[in-house]
Protein backbone atom coordinates (compact mmCIF):
# COMPACT_ATOMS: atom_id res chain seq x y z
CA UNK A 1 0.00 0.00 0.00
CA UNK A 2 1.14 3.60 -1.11
CA UNK A 3 1.79 5.73 1.78
CA UNK A 4 0.91 9.76 1.84
CA UNK A 5 4.81 9.77 2.18
CA UNK A 6 5.96 7.53 -0.25
CA UNK A 7 5.77 10.29 -3.29
CA UNK A 8 8.65 12.96 -1.92
CA UNK A 9 10.87 10.18 -1.29
CA UNK A 10 10.50 8.10 -4.34
CA UNK A 11 10.53 10.87 -6.32
CA UNK A 12 13.97 12.09 -4.65
CA UNK A 13 15.26 8.47 -5.49
CA UNK A 14 14.16 9.03 -8.86
CA UNK A 15 15.30 12.21 -9.43
CA UNK A 16 19.30 11.52 -10.23
CA UNK A 17 18.21 8.33 -12.27
CA UNK A 18 15.71 10.43 -14.63
CA UNK A 19 18.29 11.27 -16.98
CA UNK A 20 19.47 7.94 -17.90
CA UNK A 21 16.39 6.64 -17.56
CA UNK A 22 15.13 8.80 -20.54
CA UNK A 23 18.37 8.42 -22.36
CA UNK A 24 18.06 4.92 -22.55
CA UNK A 25 14.14 4.64 -22.92
CA UNK A 26 15.10 7.09 -26.12
CA UNK A 27 17.66 5.16 -27.54
CA UNK A 28 15.50 1.85 -27.65
CA UNK A 29 12.81 4.15 -28.88
CA UNK A 30 14.09 6.58 -31.41
CA UNK A 31 11.21 8.77 -30.71
CA UNK A 32 10.95 11.42 -27.66
CA UNK A 33 7.48 11.50 -26.73
CA UNK A 34 7.82 7.39 -27.06
CA UNK A 35 10.22 7.86 -24.59
CA UNK A 36 8.41 10.23 -22.31
CA UNK A 37 5.35 7.67 -22.07
CA UNK A 38 7.60 4.89 -21.21
CA UNK A 39 9.14 6.75 -18.03
CA UNK A 40 6.30 7.94 -16.96
CA UNK A 41 4.31 4.67 -17.04
CA UNK A 42 7.69 2.60 -15.49
CA UNK A 43 7.53 5.42 -12.70
CA UNK A 44 3.97 4.59 -12.03
CA UNK A 45 4.59 1.00 -12.17
CA UNK A 46 7.38 1.25 -9.92
CA UNK A 47 5.73 3.29 -7.20
CA UNK A 48 3.21 1.19 -6.76
CA UNK A 49 5.92 -1.43 -6.08
CA UNK A 50 7.53 1.09 -4.06
CA UNK A 51 6.30 -0.71 -0.97
CA UNK A 52 8.07 -3.77 -2.33
CA UNK A 53 11.66 -1.43 -2.11
CA UNK A 54 14.29 -2.10 0.56
CA UNK A 55 16.75 0.66 1.92
CA UNK A 56 20.18 -0.28 0.84
CA UNK A 57 19.20 -1.65 -2.44
CA UNK A 58 20.29 0.03 -5.71
CA UNK A 59 17.53 2.54 -6.73
CA UNK A 60 19.00 2.86 -10.50
CA UNK A 61 19.05 -0.58 -10.96
CA UNK A 62 15.50 -1.43 -9.40
CA UNK A 63 14.21 1.32 -11.54
CA UNK A 64 15.72 0.30 -14.88
CA UNK A 65 15.01 -3.33 -14.26
CA UNK A 66 11.38 -2.32 -14.64
CA UNK A 67 11.74 0.27 -16.81
CA UNK A 68 13.04 -2.77 -19.62
CA UNK A 69 10.55 -5.04 -18.62
CA UNK A 70 7.82 -2.45 -19.50
CA UNK A 71 9.90 -2.16 -22.78
CA UNK A 72 9.96 -5.86 -23.32
CA UNK A 73 6.14 -6.29 -22.85
CA UNK A 74 5.68 -3.19 -25.20
CA UNK A 75 7.74 -5.32 -27.45
CA UNK A 76 5.58 -8.90 -26.82
CA UNK A 77 2.31 -6.57 -27.35
CA UNK A 78 3.35 -5.70 -30.58
CA UNK A 79 4.58 -9.13 -31.48
CA UNK A 80 7.77 -8.00 -31.74
CA UNK A 81 9.75 -9.83 -29.10
CA UNK A 82 10.65 -12.53 -31.62
CA UNK A 83 13.25 -10.17 -32.70
CA UNK A 84 14.57 -10.21 -29.53
CA UNK A 85 16.95 -13.32 -28.70
CA UNK A 86 18.09 -12.94 -25.03
CA UNK A 87 19.86 -16.70 -24.25
CA UNK A 88 23.42 -17.34 -23.72
CA UNK A 89 24.55 -16.23 -26.98
CA UNK A 90 25.15 -12.69 -28.45
CA UNK A 91 24.64 -11.40 -31.89
CA UNK A 92 27.71 -9.27 -31.69
CA UNK A 93 30.45 -12.19 -32.82
CA UNK A 94 30.41 -10.14 -36.44
CA UNK A 95 30.80 -7.08 -35.01
CA UNK A 96 34.07 -5.29 -34.79
CA UNK A 97 35.84 -4.97 -31.54
CA UNK A 98 38.19 -2.01 -31.96
CA UNK A 99 36.69 1.56 -32.78
CA UNK A 100 36.17 3.25 -36.29
CA UNK A 101 38.46 5.46 -38.03
CA UNK A 102 35.81 6.56 -40.40
CA UNK A 103 35.54 9.69 -39.58
CA UNK A 104 39.60 10.55 -39.50
CA UNK A 105 39.61 10.29 -35.41
CA UNK A 106 42.89 8.85 -35.40
CA UNK A 107 44.68 9.75 -38.45
CA UNK A 108 43.93 13.89 -37.91
CA UNK A 109 43.97 16.54 -34.91
CA UNK A 110 42.48 14.36 -33.04
CA UNK A 111 43.24 16.38 -29.35
CA UNK A 112 41.50 19.23 -30.63
CA UNK A 113 38.54 18.48 -32.14
CA UNK A 114 34.93 16.23 -31.59
CA UNK A 115 34.39 14.31 -34.51
CA UNK A 116 30.85 14.08 -33.47
CA UNK A 117 29.79 17.20 -31.86
CA UNK A 118 27.91 17.58 -34.78
CA UNK A 119 25.59 14.83 -34.40
CA UNK A 120 22.50 15.37 -33.92
CA UNK A 121 20.12 13.06 -31.55
CA UNK A 122 18.25 12.03 -33.96
CA UNK A 123 21.39 10.57 -35.84
CA UNK A 124 22.80 9.29 -32.75
CA UNK A 125 19.50 7.36 -31.90
CA UNK A 126 19.55 5.91 -35.66
CA UNK A 127 22.94 4.42 -34.75
CA UNK A 128 21.36 2.91 -32.26
CA UNK A 129 18.49 1.65 -34.48
CA UNK A 130 21.22 -0.17 -36.25
CA UNK A 131 22.52 -2.32 -33.46
CA UNK A 132 20.89 -5.76 -32.74
CA UNK A 133 18.05 -5.43 -30.08
CA UNK A 134 20.13 -7.07 -27.42
CA UNK A 135 23.21 -5.23 -27.87
CA UNK A 136 21.26 -2.12 -28.24
CA UNK A 137 19.98 -2.45 -24.70
CA UNK A 138 23.47 -3.27 -23.56
CA UNK A 139 25.21 -0.27 -24.93
CA UNK A 140 22.08 2.06 -24.06
CA UNK A 141 22.57 1.13 -20.03
CA UNK A 142 26.20 0.81 -20.18
CA UNK A 143 26.45 4.68 -20.94
CA UNK A 144 23.40 6.37 -20.20
CA UNK A 145 23.86 4.81 -16.81
CA UNK A 146 27.58 3.91 -15.93
CA UNK A 147 26.41 0.31 -14.62
CA UNK A 148 28.90 -3.05 -14.18
CA UNK A 149 28.73 -5.58 -16.41
CA UNK A 150 26.88 -7.24 -13.64
CA UNK A 151 24.17 -4.86 -12.76
CA UNK A 152 23.61 -4.81 -16.04
CA UNK A 153 23.42 -8.68 -16.25
CA UNK A 154 20.84 -7.84 -13.36
CA UNK A 155 18.73 -5.85 -15.06
CA UNK A 156 18.27 -8.19 -18.29
CA UNK A 157 18.48 -11.27 -16.33
CA UNK A 158 21.60 -12.97 -18.73
CA UNK A 159 25.24 -14.04 -17.88
CA UNK A 160 27.65 -11.38 -17.16
CA UNK A 161 30.00 -12.49 -19.59
CA UNK A 162 27.42 -11.93 -22.33
CA UNK A 163 26.87 -8.61 -21.22
CA UNK A 164 30.69 -8.26 -21.81
CA UNK A 165 31.25 -9.76 -25.14
CA UNK A 166 28.22 -7.55 -26.48
CA UNK A 167 29.34 -4.25 -24.82
CA UNK A 168 33.02 -4.52 -26.32
CA UNK A 169 32.06 -5.18 -29.48
CA UNK A 170 28.70 -3.16 -29.21
CA UNK A 171 29.84 -0.06 -28.56
CA UNK A 172 32.66 -0.04 -31.62
CA UNK A 173 30.01 -0.86 -33.80
CA UNK A 174 28.39 2.23 -32.54
CA UNK A 175 31.81 4.44 -32.88
CA UNK A 176 31.70 3.09 -36.71
CA UNK A 177 28.06 3.87 -37.34
CA UNK A 178 28.60 7.58 -35.69
CA UNK A 179 31.66 8.19 -37.69
CA UNK A 180 30.12 7.25 -41.26
CA UNK A 181 27.21 9.80 -39.89
CA UNK A 182 29.88 12.27 -39.02
CA UNK A 183 31.58 11.69 -42.10
CA UNK A 184 28.99 11.77 -44.43
CA UNK A 185 27.71 15.49 -42.60
CA UNK A 186 31.16 16.77 -43.20
CA UNK A 187 31.80 16.15 -46.86
CA UNK A 188 27.97 16.99 -47.16
CA UNK A 189 29.28 20.52 -45.20
CA UNK A 190 32.55 21.16 -47.71
CA UNK A 191 30.39 19.85 -50.49
CA UNK A 192 28.32 22.83 -49.68
CA UNK A 193 30.41 25.67 -49.21
CA UNK A 194 32.31 24.94 -52.31
CA UNK B 1 50.11 -19.74 -2.55
CA UNK B 2 51.37 -16.66 -4.20
CA UNK B 3 48.76 -14.17 -6.17
CA UNK B 4 51.07 -12.76 -8.53
CA UNK B 5 50.10 -13.27 -12.11
CA UNK B 6 53.07 -13.08 -15.25
CA UNK B 7 53.81 -10.16 -16.45
CA UNK B 8 51.42 -8.85 -19.84
CA UNK B 9 52.00 -9.50 -22.84
CA UNK B 10 50.91 -6.84 -25.81
CA UNK B 11 48.49 -9.97 -26.81
CA UNK B 12 47.13 -9.83 -23.11
CA UNK B 13 46.44 -5.91 -23.67
CA UNK B 14 44.44 -6.45 -26.63
CA UNK B 15 42.43 -8.90 -25.35
CA UNK B 16 41.91 -7.35 -22.32
CA UNK B 17 42.19 -3.44 -23.06
CA UNK B 18 38.13 -2.94 -22.78
CA UNK B 19 37.76 -4.61 -19.69
CA UNK B 20 40.43 -2.18 -18.38
CA UNK B 21 38.72 1.02 -20.08
CA UNK B 22 35.68 -0.27 -18.41
CA UNK B 23 37.39 -0.85 -15.01
CA UNK B 24 36.46 -4.60 -14.97
CA UNK B 25 39.67 -5.50 -14.28
CA UNK B 26 41.16 -6.98 -10.88
CA UNK B 27 43.64 -5.07 -9.26
CA UNK B 28 46.33 -7.39 -9.77
CA UNK B 29 45.80 -7.14 -13.48
CA UNK B 30 45.34 -3.69 -13.40
CA UNK B 31 48.87 -3.46 -12.24
CA UNK B 32 50.08 -5.76 -15.00
CA UNK B 33 48.26 -3.96 -17.73
CA UNK B 34 49.71 -0.33 -16.51
CA UNK B 35 53.16 -1.55 -16.54
CA UNK B 36 53.11 -3.40 -19.78
CA UNK B 37 51.90 -0.08 -20.84
CA UNK B 38 54.52 2.00 -19.44
CA UNK B 39 56.94 0.40 -21.05
CA UNK B 40 55.00 -0.85 -24.59
CA UNK B 41 54.92 2.57 -26.90
CA UNK B 42 52.30 0.32 -29.34
CA UNK B 43 50.66 -0.58 -26.81
CA UNK B 44 50.35 2.82 -24.99
CA UNK B 45 49.33 4.22 -28.36
CA UNK B 46 46.39 1.90 -28.37
CA UNK B 47 45.50 2.37 -25.04
CA UNK B 48 45.16 5.81 -25.61
CA UNK B 49 43.27 5.64 -28.77
CA UNK B 50 40.49 3.67 -27.38
CA UNK B 51 40.57 5.63 -24.46
CA UNK B 52 39.73 8.70 -26.19
CA UNK B 53 37.39 7.10 -28.90
CA UNK B 54 35.26 5.83 -25.97
CA UNK B 55 35.19 9.27 -24.19
CA UNK B 56 34.07 10.77 -27.07
CA UNK B 57 31.31 8.01 -27.66
CA UNK B 58 30.33 8.66 -23.61
CA UNK B 59 29.91 12.45 -24.76
CA UNK B 60 27.82 12.14 -27.99
CA UNK B 61 25.75 8.99 -26.38
CA UNK B 62 25.31 11.41 -22.49
CA UNK B 63 24.52 14.37 -24.50
CA UNK B 64 20.40 13.66 -24.99
CA UNK B 65 18.75 16.17 -23.05
CA UNK B 66 15.30 15.61 -20.70
CA UNK B 67 12.20 17.43 -21.98
CA UNK B 68 11.45 20.43 -20.49
CA UNK B 69 8.51 20.35 -18.00
CA UNK B 70 8.75 16.29 -17.48
CA UNK B 71 9.61 16.50 -13.88
CA UNK B 72 6.61 18.23 -13.20
CA UNK B 73 4.45 15.84 -15.63
CA UNK B 74 5.86 13.34 -13.19
CA UNK B 75 4.90 13.85 -10.36
CA UNK B 76 1.48 14.91 -11.98
CA UNK B 77 0.96 11.30 -12.91
CA UNK B 78 2.63 10.09 -9.38
CA UNK B 79 -0.36 12.44 -7.62
CA UNK B 80 -3.41 10.94 -10.14
CA UNK B 81 -2.35 7.45 -9.16
CA UNK B 82 -1.97 7.92 -5.57
CA UNK B 83 -5.17 9.57 -5.50
CA UNK B 84 -6.73 6.54 -7.60
CA UNK B 85 -9.25 4.49 -4.98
Amino acid sequence: MILSNDQPLFETYLAPVLPSAYGFAYYLLQDHEAAETLVLNTAQRAFLAFPLYQPGMNFTVWFLKTLTQAYLEMLQQEDLLSLFAFGEETSANHLPDTPGDEAGLFSGNESSSDPFASLTETQIADAFARLPLDIRLIVALYFMAELSYLQIADILGCPARKVRAALHRGRWTLHHLLSLSARTATSSGHALSV
Amino acid sequence: MSDQIPPYTCADVQQRLNDYLDQELPPQETCAMLAHIGDCAACAALSQRNYLALAQLRAAVQSIALPTGLASRLSERLDACRQKP
